[in-house]
């Protein structure tokens, strides 16, 4: 099952940034752990996650720096900055709301082990 | 013999001449071809064929430079203002004072010029200067960006 377009782009920023709580990465990475953690239900694109996480980094939430992996091509990866936390925080707490008030309609339950 | 990092230059060298878009992200593209190329090769690809596999998977640089349009230009970040997304850069706000004096000099130099019939000009200046920049003025500086609730 795929997941909606809207879903996918109001989650990812959420995502990028807890993703990024776990420890510094890199585009591709990011990308790669998206597919593994969601069965392949998230396929996020390049062309998504790049502006992105420009953009973040614009905003002042994450942070990034070059490194020389084994290819000796430089590497771009990217950290979260305090105000990314403290924003992730934000997100959660907007997440879980969400969540809570479908979860109190009747015949509305969330299955799977990812939740 | 294939070179892998030659052949992603090149590539995207050309993908780059083809859609100039692509620059911001070229450091980033060069990268993620390079991993996802390794990847193949990993899994029992000849690295030619890994390559090709990589690029295949990224999309044509047109499509991919379309992807990367979508999020950016004014519409984009006009929406993102109004949506409390963020809050406007130091750099947005300039762009946006120097747009709001700009426009009031033209206007102002017009009805100088056409003394006497200034009305219309007047109402050129409201709808083209006025109305416009202050409500986008207005959206930009309403709240704090959320970043710093919590």
């Amino acid at each position: 099952m795929r997941l909606p377009k809207d879903l996918v782009a109001a989650s990812a920023k959420p995502m990028v940034l807890a993703l990024l709580r776990q420890g510094d990465s890199y585009g591709y990475e990011i990308i790669k752990r998206v597919r593994e953690l969601s069965d392949g239900q998230l396929e996020w694109k390049e062309g998504m996650l790049y502006p992105l996480l420009h953009r973040l980094e614009e905003n002042g939430l994450i942070t990034s720096y070059n490194a020389n992996p084994d290819t000796g091509r430089p590497r771009k990866y990217y950290r979260l900055l305090p105000d990314g936390a403290a924003e992730l925080e934000a997100q959660q707490g907007s997440f879980a709301a969400v969540f809570n008030v479908l979860q109190s309609f009747d015949g509305f339950e969330f299955g799977g082990s990812h939740v | 013999m294939f070179d892998l990092n030659d052949a992603v230059d090149s590539w995207l060298a050309k993908a780059v001449e083809t859609e100039p878009g692509l620059g911001v992200y070229v450091d980033e593209i060069a990268d993620h071809v390079v991993s996802a190329s390794e990847a193949n090769i990993a899994s029992g690809m000849a690295p030619a064929d890994a390559f090709a596999a990589a690029i295949e998977a990224l999309g044509e640089p047109t499509m991919l430079a379309g992807e990367f349009r979508k999020d950016g230009g004014i519409a984009a970040t006009l929406r993102r203002l109004a949506c409390n997304e963020r809050a406007p850069s130091k750099r947005e706000q300039v762009a946006m004072a120097s747009a709001w004096i700009l426009m009031s000099l033209f206007w102002a130099g017009v009805m100088i010029v056409v003394q006497g019939s200034s009305t219309w000009a007047t109402f050129a200046w409201i709808v083209t200067t006025y109305l416009p920049l202050t409500a986008i003025g207005a959206m930009m500086s309403r709240r704090e960006p959320k970043t710093k609730a919590a």
